[in-house]
């Protein structure tokens, strides 16, 4: 029985060369040389140095369960953060490919909006006043990356890449602007002393976001060849994370009077990722 | 007897001499292997440009398929292969117009179909890649293994090889003309054919020499290449090509350059990098005739960007097409080769340009050598102006019938932009009277008016004017000047 398995496979691999061909009516009579695939640049395996942009939009669900809505204005944002890739790709075939990645992203992305604000007049007297606030987050999450991918080559230059990254955390910074526009209001120091109609606020909130994140990858590219041994690469992918930005937050938004509770849920962030490679044979 | 024995003793010295002077007078041909050989099979090239792309057919990648190499400062770049003629299980044996514009290629069950086996496909270039494949269909293809084109430098004949019934057994060569805007039914070549194997033809840019191997009793060892010459409407006795680039292993796909001592074949012979290898040849043993070759490139007259035009040449004499190929619609570049001693018109064509046209005479004493024509079209719009190609018999204003081809070009021109008004504007050269040669002029332009209406165009579309030798193109009296000063122009007046 193995012996009959093991007389089909080879007969299997020996039928390739038994056809024709256009030098051969009757096909070659031995099997062709293994030989090396063309890799994205010329040899199968190519280094490559990406630099590029994520646009990266963010978006989560806000419920409040009691009024006033100001914080409706924190449902979505996006922004853009800088990248960089040291990657390598190795050509399975000429056609198809496999490439692994490793790199430092940084997503950005701002929420802005209006919103009704209580304000203390004067400060620790009780007394609140409705205000309108411009309110802005500006919020920043570096991971570094480790990806795979399988890179498909068509129409001579056209690559097509499907994959998935993985997304450590690093770091993550924030910046709160509120800036009053009516009303003579002011916002106040700890100590009580009117700092004006505008205050800012920066700091780091790292562990408020996942530690690790999933992504799947879909880029579509195009090959320049710039010399014999080096390939410009521009491409344009679609990130869509499969882990949340961070978990629920269900208490956020505490108002000194009401003592309302707002939840956001289903926190999320996805990306569209211009990438400027560089693609050298090895 | 004794006179027989005289008769051989003296014809054998001279036998014994002819060899020697032969061998004396046969140039030392040496072989030089191509730098980018592979492992596996490297076979079929073919040039274009002049001797500046070279493609070629490997199967490097594990299939069979098509590369190209171009030249930069004297060497060649690293192959790229071509992968836009669509997917198939093999592909290889392409043959180009010389301007490199058109392919035919051979290739196994490529997804555009096929009439069975192997068959041959064409593709053409756009915006500088490599549309995908079509078959060539029948007649050319049958249901037999139809393989290994070679199309004559007019584009007018195509040789290739196949094993289909009614030749001679095994492969054989086959010829099919282009008559009638279709290729002809395939004509076997029962002069070279032989019950053995003839295959990978190459008809040399003469459209005279061709090489092909064979693997025929009496060669070297395996497939011998062998050259035969056009005589007539059939080929002469075909040569054995001889060492060293025959060898007793297999040697074919030979290529000759246009007016170059350099050939191209491949071999695998010992020594190479597996399978069949690439190899130069120089000089040439067996040259082909040499050929005028003509290049250039079209341009924008006003921006001088490179346009991708259709360019016909015509011979002049015969009112023939000689050839049809289309300048680089990415580099503007064209390139055709020409027989000397004729006198042809070149039109170049755009839908966006007014046309061009001009007459090119080529002497013989100009073969062997490459002429530089660059045509500037002129956009469509106000004061444009082309000259048209029409001739006259001297001091009249009768059009010779050799015209008419380029007014049958201007009425499709203006038929195509109906909101084109145009004037046409004769002009003489300097011998004459002004008043006499004032006359003349108007009276061609009218002639070339009513050649127009009489072809539908409406006639309040076009004025006339006679310039007389007034406004000479050239302020020169030579014989070439006056040339260039008889003319008539068409100019856009409205759009």
């Amino acid at each position: 029985m193995l012996r009959r398995f093991l007389l089909g496979v080879l007969l299997l691999g020996t039928a390739g060369y038994a056809d024709e061909d256009v030098l051969r009516p009757q096909g070659r009579s031995t099997p062709p040389p293994q030989v090396m695939a063309e890799g994205l640049v010329k040899n199968p395996w190519a280094l490559g140095v990406e630099l590029g942009g994520s646009l990266s939009f963010f978006g989560q669900d806000v419920t409040q369960y009691q009024a006033p809505t100001y914080q409706t204005n924190l449902t979505s944002g996006s922004g853009l953060g800088p990248l960089l890739n040291l990657a390598v790709d190795y050509a399975l075939t000429d056609a198809l490919g496999i490439q692994t990645r490793l790199g430092y992203d940084q997503k950005h992305f701002t929420t802005s909006g209006f919103l009704d604000s209580p304000c203390e007049t004067p400060p620790r007297s009780g007394l609140f006043i409705p205000t309108r606030v411009e309110h802005t987050t500006s919020q920043t999450i570096a991971y570094w990356t480790g990806g795979v991918a399988l890179r498909y080559r068509f129409e001579e230059n056209w690559v097509v890449l499907a994959g998935a990254t993985y997304h450590s955390r690093s770091n993550a910074s924030f910046t709160e602007t509120d800036s009053i526009t009516s009303g003579t209001c002011q916002f106040y120091d700890d100590v009580g002393n009117a700092i004006g109609q505008r205050r800012q606020e920066s700091g780091s909130n790292t562990s408020a976001f996942n530690a690790a994140r999933w992504s799947i990858d879909l880029s579509v590219g195009y090959r320049i060849p710039l010399s014999e041994n080096i390939v410009f690469l521009p491409r344009l992918a679609g990130q869509v994370f499969l882990t949340p930005l961070a978990g629920d937050n269900l208490s956020f938004g505490y108002h000194p009077v009401l003592g309302q509770v707002y939840a956001f849920t289903n926190r999320r962030l996805h990306a569209l990722q211009l990438v400027l490679g560089l693609w050298f044979n090895l | 007897m004794k006179r027989w024995i005289l008769v051989l003793a003296a014809a054998l010295p001279i036998a014994v001499m002819a060899q020697i002077q032969q061998r004396t007078l046969r140039p030392t041909v040496e072989i030089f292997p191509f730098e980018y050989n592979s492992a596996g099979d490297d076979f079929c090239p073919a040039i274009t440009h002049n001797g500046a792309t070279l493609y070629f057919t490997s199967d490097r990648s594990g299939e069979q398929r098509i590369y190209v190499c171009r030249s930069r400062g004297g060497q060649w770049r690293s192959p790229d292969r071509i992968r836009t003629l669509g997917d198939a299980k093999q592909v290889g044996c392409p043959t180009l117009t010389p301007d490199g514009q058109l392919m035919i290629i051979s290739a196994y069950q490529h997804e555009s179909g096929s009439e069975g086996r192997t068959d041959l496909y064409v593709s053409k270039r756009t915006e500088g890649y490599w549309d995908k494949a079509v078959p060539l269909g029948a007649p050319l293809n049958s249901s037999a293994w139809d393989s290994q084109a070679s199309l004559s430098s007019d584009g007018r004949t195509l040789y290739f090889a196949s094993d289909r019934p009614g030749g001679k057994g095994g492969i054989d060569l086959y010829r099919s003309r282009w008559l009638g805007g279709r290729w002809s039914a395939p004509e076997p070549l029962s002069e070279l054919n032989t019950e053995f194997d003839e295959m990978t033809p190459s008809i040399a840019p003469d459209n005279k020499t061709l090489y092909f191997a064979s693997n025929r009793p009496g060669g070297l060892g395996g497939y011998d290449i062998y050259v035969a010459r056009l005589q007539g409407t059939r080929f002469s006795q075909p040569q054995n090509i001889g060492t060293p680039i025959n060898s007793s292993d297999n040697d074919i796909s030979y290529i000759a350059l246009p007016n170059s001592t350099t050939a191209y074949f491949a071999s695998d012979r010992a020594g190479g990098n597996g399978g069949y290898d690439l190899y130069r040849a120089v000089p040439n043993p067996e040259m082909p005739e040499p050929v005028v070759t003509m290049h250039g490139i079209v341009r924008n007259s006003t921006t001088q960007i490179p346009v991708g035009a259709d360019i016909i040449i015509t011979d002049l004499k015969t009112r023939q097409k000689v050839a049809t190929l289309r300048s680089d619609d990415e580099t503007g570049e064209y390139y055709v080769t020409l027989t000397a001693g004729r006198s042809y018109a070149v039109t170049a064509y755009h839908p966006d340009y007014l046309f061009y046209s001009e007459q090119i005479e080529v002497p013989t004493d100009e073969r062997g050598r490459d002429l530089e024509k660059n045509i500037d079209l002129a956009p469509i719009a106000s004061e444009s102006a082309t000259r048209l190609l029409v001739f006259f018999d001297f001091d009249k204003a009768d059009l010779k019938e050799e015209s008419l081809p380029e007014l049958d070009l201007a009425a499709t021109f203006l038929r195509e932009h109906p909101e084109v008004k145009i004037r046409i504007e004769g002009h003489t050269d300097d011998v004459g009277s002004d008043d006499y040669n004032l006359q003349l002029s108007r009276r061609r332009a009218e002639a070339v008016k009513k050649y127009l209406v009489s072809k539908g165009i409406d006639e309040k579309r076009i004025s006339t004017v006679g310039y007389g030798k007034s406004q000479p193109k050239v302020k020169d009296t030579s014989p070439e000047a006056r040339a260039q000063n008889r003319r008539v122009e068409m100019k856009i007046v409205a759009k």
